[in-house]
């Protein structure tokens, strides 16, 4: 838990940090480069105030609270706005004002393609190499992501109209959202998709869960407050502003094109052209049923409690399946790690933020046009989390003591071409695995908190920073 | 066969002929197999598991060339055959000492004159030859593409009625449990059946203090080991089992001990502490479902136990029981033992049955033995490479165990003497020490408890020493009203002085070796200090070279500080070399290292000067390696990193990272003789052939048949996951 002294300064941290907007239908995502600092930082100098943050009023609210609770008319259903900096923009910033940064992670000051062992370890190999992404990288630089949400069509132009720049950016690639209710919580294979989300503690939900397994500290995303092992990481400074990184975090954007006519076309294969049967054997890849509900037994839909310890081998969902590798719950445990030590076992856990885009089923059945998800993740360590499920688990060909495969969603099967699927009285193959997920766009930011953003565009007039 | 693993320390010549040297060995590892130098492949050198040469060039001191190497059979014959090699004169001849027109002779012994054995080395596939490890390799393939072109199987996947898959389950997740009761039941009649030899020999008292003693030992360290988060705990046990030794030891009585019944006693401590352990750790491993259908069970035979310690420690229980009707006991008893074994015998015969037929229906009726004997097939014979009793035999290292049980044995038979008493005592004191090593206790995570423990054991350390000036010079026996109203004055005694030195100096020392443990830093954040462009240089060329594959390589140097710290921890590396690794761990656990099993070979060497290097081949991302230290084998590692300058602690993992990041030097070369295969799977593939070259029934055939989908985790793994 978090430590009583520890008020969570929710009003000063940006809204993706409590809440993946549930009540607003429509988002776009935009990326832009700068062209010209001055504008630009006019731009956000007009931009800061309209920011909306976690909470308004410091009064904690959760996630789900803010769906049901907000009244229905649109117009009562103000829209969110928010801005995230790389690393290439923050330096921008900062050398138009002649500051220097210090602190931020190595993986973010060097790209997300900086060096050949990052792509490495988050499989940008072959189809999804940087170098053939539309943005993001070291090819196609961008420097700002503007995240723009509204309740319907007109609302969300408007916004775009509203809160978008007319000069000194360059719009490098938009990509808009699709609405959430004609996705459904689904993806766009099919799936139920973000079920498992770290609970934040501090926050209101981790007071109604307090027993949670998904309860993760705070600082794990948010930086300046304690983190799985008890320690307050080292917060990223601006020359002027030592707590600058206060209150901020780590956002990670990745621009994931679904296969999914590939993806069907595979599994019905497999399957013997039983649509029922590929059905099943891509829930087994993925490791839920197509509404959710996981593959492990003793599990309901709507439990999301459950531990891999209850399936020790695999016969329902089996060792390698997606679920698993992104989350791998208790499969790990160490005898010696107590029960209530599932806070610092949560040291490997992301906030996902993300949306489809693309065109949905219906509105293209024959999967003819590009879609995907704009794969959005919040973490304070990028190193420690993001990268570290990306390499251990998702792309580890050996995770679980599995043999030559990789995650069968995910993984660039480029050497491995299998996934196992155990069961009774054997276990089962599947080979000829493609890549079903390529890679478009990419790029580490920083989603600063509320008053560091505002002291970086308007001077930092009061000197200290944060008490 | 044995493994040999050592390096080759060379000192290289001058600073300016690294850069050539390097080029040198650049040609090796760009073409590890082909290179004209030193051909590294499973043809050039069979016996070979991991090779490398790094070059640490540290500022001041002298740059060393090092090549580690992990290979079958005596070193010798390797360096022979390396020596046959006359590539290696384009490396050696920047090095001082190399021959000027070297033959294979002078090369031999110029690389057996530089070569080092380590001051402490893990291999974790001991007796494994690099040859069978290959072809486990090469026919698991096979199967793999076997199961990869049977669509039959995948289609039995996907029509499987859940319902069949959750019996089978429910059974096999029971099925630890029936292991754990008859473990538990074997250590209730075991201490039935002692108990009945000791006291028909007359010398209960004396072997019944013994017992009681280890007991509340072993209790203590594991008690301690639970609440490790209350280190002052130590300290109430510490004064319980002294005063429990003092109350004990008013009999005085140890004249007519037999050998036989200390034995007993000594093995009845053990087998009760590993099966208490062995019990906690399925209790904390299996489900909440099966947990609370087992809770009843367990209750009753916790009771059961702690009945039979109870009536070790305290005489008068079955004293008159057994004295007044001998004849009724030694039926009742017997009539148990038929009864348990009869019980647990149905019992698993029935569920063996009910198992069948709910793997069966959960296997969609299908049988697993067509594909078996096709596997079986396939796999044709093997011989698993085991320790040979004789090598188990031959190992020195177990001999010597053997004298301080002889000693207290023989000294206890001749006479009444303190110092047998003492010897076991001090036996038992290692004993607990151990275990409560082993579970992690004394841990170095948190400063705060950190200096709570320390006090705790200055205190001890005090004790220690007003007790060994006391004995020494036979100072007045300190007797207080207060002593003899608990009838504690024979409390210092002769005998009980020495038990009181053997617990207080071994306390003491234990005290000293954790103070040493470095504090973790104060939880303040501070920005770690920025690094050279050198530093960050080999930093990246370090990162580039790792996550190629499954394996990967780590070599680091750092510095221990003055003379006395390089000589304890010298002596600390040879003790835990020769007791544990290399005696309890390749001959009684086959390598597996606490269920850490990632490491593939490591090895610590001391270099002059007091550089210390540290050479892994091991498996994963480097993050996850360094946290497993870290969070599992933290207080242990920091027992050699404390002693290393600089060192931050594992307290805060995150720092104790970068110290270790910036403390690495990238490899010049780096070979391994089986890419791709990580510990875990070269025990799976092993397991899976050596059940196939056995005629095994249907439902272990299952299980081993398992092994081709991932390596389960199995039940030493979970045991040495608690230990």
């Amino acid at each position: 838990m978090l430590p009583s002294e520890i008020v969570p300064e929710w009003a000063d941290m940006q809204g993706p940090i409590l809440s993946a907007y549930p009540h607003l239908d429509r988002a776009t995502y935009l990326l832009y480069h700068i062209t010209n600092v001055g504008d630009a930082q006019d731009w956000l100098r007009w931009l800061v105030p309209e920011l909306t943050p976690a909470l308004k009023n410091g009064r904690t609210r959760s996630s789900s609270e803010a769906a049901t609770s907000a009244p229905s008319a649109a117009a009562e259903k103000p829209p969110c706005v928010n801005v995230a900096l790389t690393y290439s923009g923050l330096t921008t910033l900062c050398r138009a004002r002649r500051w220097t940064s210090d602190g931020f992670s190595t993986a973010f000051t060097e790209r997300i393609d900086g060096s050949g062992h990052r792509q490495r370890i988050l499989g940008d190999t072959g189809r999804s190499a940087p170098s053939d992404w539309r943005w993001g990288g070291l090819h196609r630089p961008v420097d700002i992501l503007l995240m723009l949400f509204a309740p319907d069509d007109a609302a969300l132009r408007a916004a775009i109209a509203r809160y978008t720049p007319h000069s000194g950016l360059e719009l490098r690639a938009e990509v808009p959202a699709v609405p959430l209710t004609a996705m459904g919580g689904h993806e766009h294979f099919g799936f139920m998709d973000g079920m498992s989300q770290p609970i934040l503690t501090g926050s209101h939900d981790a007071e109604r869960f307090p027993e949670s397994r998904h309860l993760t500290a705070l600082g794990e995303v948010v930086l300046g407050y304690p983190n799985a092992d008890g320690v307050v990481p080292v917060v990223p400074s601006v020359t002027p502003c030592p707590t600058f990184g206060r209150n901020g975090t780590y956002l990670v954007a990745r621009q994931l094109e679904q296969h999914v006519g590939e993806f069907w076309s595979f599994f019905l294969r497999k399957a013997g052209d039983d649509a029922t049967a590929a059905e099943q054997l891509a829930a087994k890849a993925i490791g839920r049923q197509r509404d959710g509900t996981p593959l492990v037994p003793y599990t309901t839909r709507d439990d999301n409690e459950f531990g891999f310890a209850e399936d020790p081998h695999g016969y329902g969902c089996p060792m390698g399946a997606h679920i698993r590798r992104a989350n791998p719950r208790d499969t790990f445990d160490n005898e010696n790690v107590t029960r209530a030590a599932a806070l610092a076992s949560n040291r490997h856990r992301i906030l996902r933020r993300g949306r489809s885009y693309g065109s949905t089923h219906e509105q293209d059945p024959l999967n003819a046009s590009e879609r995907g998800l704009m794969f959005l993740c919040l973490n304070g360590d990028l190193e420690r989390q993001f990268e570290f499920i990306q390499q251990d688990w998702i792309n580890n060909s050996g995770f679980a003591g599995l043999l030559d495969e990789r995650d069968p969603l995910l993984g660039d099967h480029q050497r491995e071409k299998a996934f196992t699927i155990q069961g009774l009285p054997s276990p089962a193959r599947v080979s000829g695995l493609s890549r079903f997920v390529t890679v478009r766009g990419a790029e580490y930011f920083f989603l600063p908190g509320l008053s560091a953003l505002n002291r970086l565009v308007n001077g930092f007039a009061g000197g200290g920073g944060h008490a | 066969m044995a493994r040999s693993v050592f390096t080759v320390v060379a000192e290289i010549e001058s600073t300016e002929a690294i850069a050539d040297l390097k080029k040198e060995l650049a040609q090796i590892d760009d073409d590890l197999a082909g290179n004209p130098i030193l051909p590294l492949s499973p043809d050039a050198f069979p016996e070979l598991h991991f090779a490398s040469f790094v070059i640490f060039d540290g500022d001041t001191k002298r740059p060393r060339l090092v090549f580690e190497s992990s290979v079958d059979g005596p070193r010798d014959v390797y360096l022979r055959r390396v020596a046959e090699h006359s590539g290696i004169d384009k490396i050696y001849r920047y090095c001082n000492g190399y021959p000027d027109s070297p033959t294979p002779k002078a090369r031999f012994d110029f690389l057996k004159g530089n070569a080092k054995s380590p001051n402490l080395y893990h291999v974790s596939t001991p007796y494994r030859t690099a040859r069978s490890i290959r072809a486990d390799r090469d026919i698991r393939q096979w199967m793999d593409r076997l199961l990869s072109g049977d669509t039959d199987l995948l289609a039995r996947q996907l029509v499987r009625p859940a319902a069949g898959i959750k019996q089978y389950w429910r059974w096999e997740l029971a099925m630890p449990w029936v292991a754990a009761l008859v473990a538990v039941a074997t250590i209730t009649l075991e201490t039935l059946l002692y108990l009945s030899v000791i006291w028909s020999s007359g010398i209960a008292r004396s072997l019944l203090t013994i017992a009681g003693l280890a007991l509340v030992l072993t209790a203590g360290a594991m008690l301690a080991a639970k609440l490790r988060k209350k280190p002052w705990v130590a300290l109430p046990i510490a004064v319980v089992t002294i005063v429990l030794a003092a109350w004990l030891s008013r009999w005085n009585d140890w004249r007519g001990v037999t050998v036989w019944s200390v034995l007993a006693a000594i093995d009845m401590a053990i087998v009760g502490v590993l099966g208490s352990l062995l019990a906690g750790s399925l209790w904390r491993g299996s489900l909440p479902q099966i947990r609370a259908r087992a809770r009843h069970w367990v209750v009753a035979a916790l009771l059961i136990t702690c009945a039979a310690a109870a009536s070790l420690i305290n005489p008068d229980l079955p004293v008159s029981l057994w004295n007044n009707h001998r004849l009724s006991v030694t039926v009742a008893i017997i009539a148990l033992v038929v009864l348990l074994v009869a019980g647990f015998g149905a019992a698993l015969k029935r569920r063996r049955s009910e198992r069948i037929a709910a793997m069966r229906s959960a296997g969609g009726d299908a049988s697993v033995v067509p594909l078996w004997k096709t596997l079986k097939d396939i796999s044709g014979s093997y011989t698993p490479e085991k320790p040979s009793w004789v090598s188990r035999l031959s190992n020195w290292r177990w001999w010597l165990l053997l004298p301080s049980v002889v000693l207290a044995a023989v000294l206890l038979l001749k006479s009444a003497s303190a110092i047998a008493l003492t010897v076991l005592v001090a036996m038992f004191c290692a004993k607990a020490a151990w275990l409560a090593a082993l579970t992690g206790w004394p841990s170095a995570d948190k400063a705060r408890g950190q200096r709570t423990k320390g006090v705790a054991f200055v205190i001890a350390a005090m004790v220690a020493g007003i007790l060994l000036v006391q004995s020494l010079f036979g100072l007045q026996r300190p007797v207080t009203p207060i002593l003899q109203f608990f009838h504690l004055e024979s409390l210092f005694g002769l005998e009980t002085y020495t038990v009181l030195l053997a617990i207080a100096v071994a306390l003491g020392l234990l005290g000293l070796w954790v103070l040493r443990v470095p504090t973790s830093e104060p939880a303040a954040p501070r920005l770690p200090e920025p690094m050279s462009p050198e530093a960050e240089e080999t930093l990246r060329r370090v990162i580039d070279q790792e996550d190629h594959d499954v394996q990967n390589h780590m070599s680091l140097v750092a510095e221990v500080g003055p003379l006395w710290r390089r000589a304890v921890l010298m002596t600390f590396l040879f003790l835990l070399n020769n007791i544990f690794y290399r005696a309890v761990l390749p001959d009684a656990w086959r390598g597996k290292l606490f269920g850490l099993s990632t490491v593939h070979c490591a090895q610590w060497v001391l270099l002059d000067g007091g550089r210390f290097v540290f050479l892994s081949n091991y498996d994963h991302s480097w993050t996850s390696y360094l946290d497993d230290f870290g969070a599992h084998l933290g207080p242990g590692i920091q027992k050699i990193w404390g002693q290393c300058t600089g060192n931050p602690g594992t307290g805060n993992l995150e720092r104790f990272k970068r110290y270790v990041r910036l403390a690495m030097v990238p490899y010049s070369v780096w070979y391994r003789a089986y890419p791709g295969l990580s510990v875990r799977q070269i025990w799976n593939n092993e397991h899976l052939r050596s059940a196939l070259a056995r005629e095994i029934p249907e439902e272990e055939a299952v299980q081993a048949v398992r092994r081709l989908g991932a390596a389960p985790k199995v039940l030493p793994e979970i045991l040495h996951a608690s230990q």
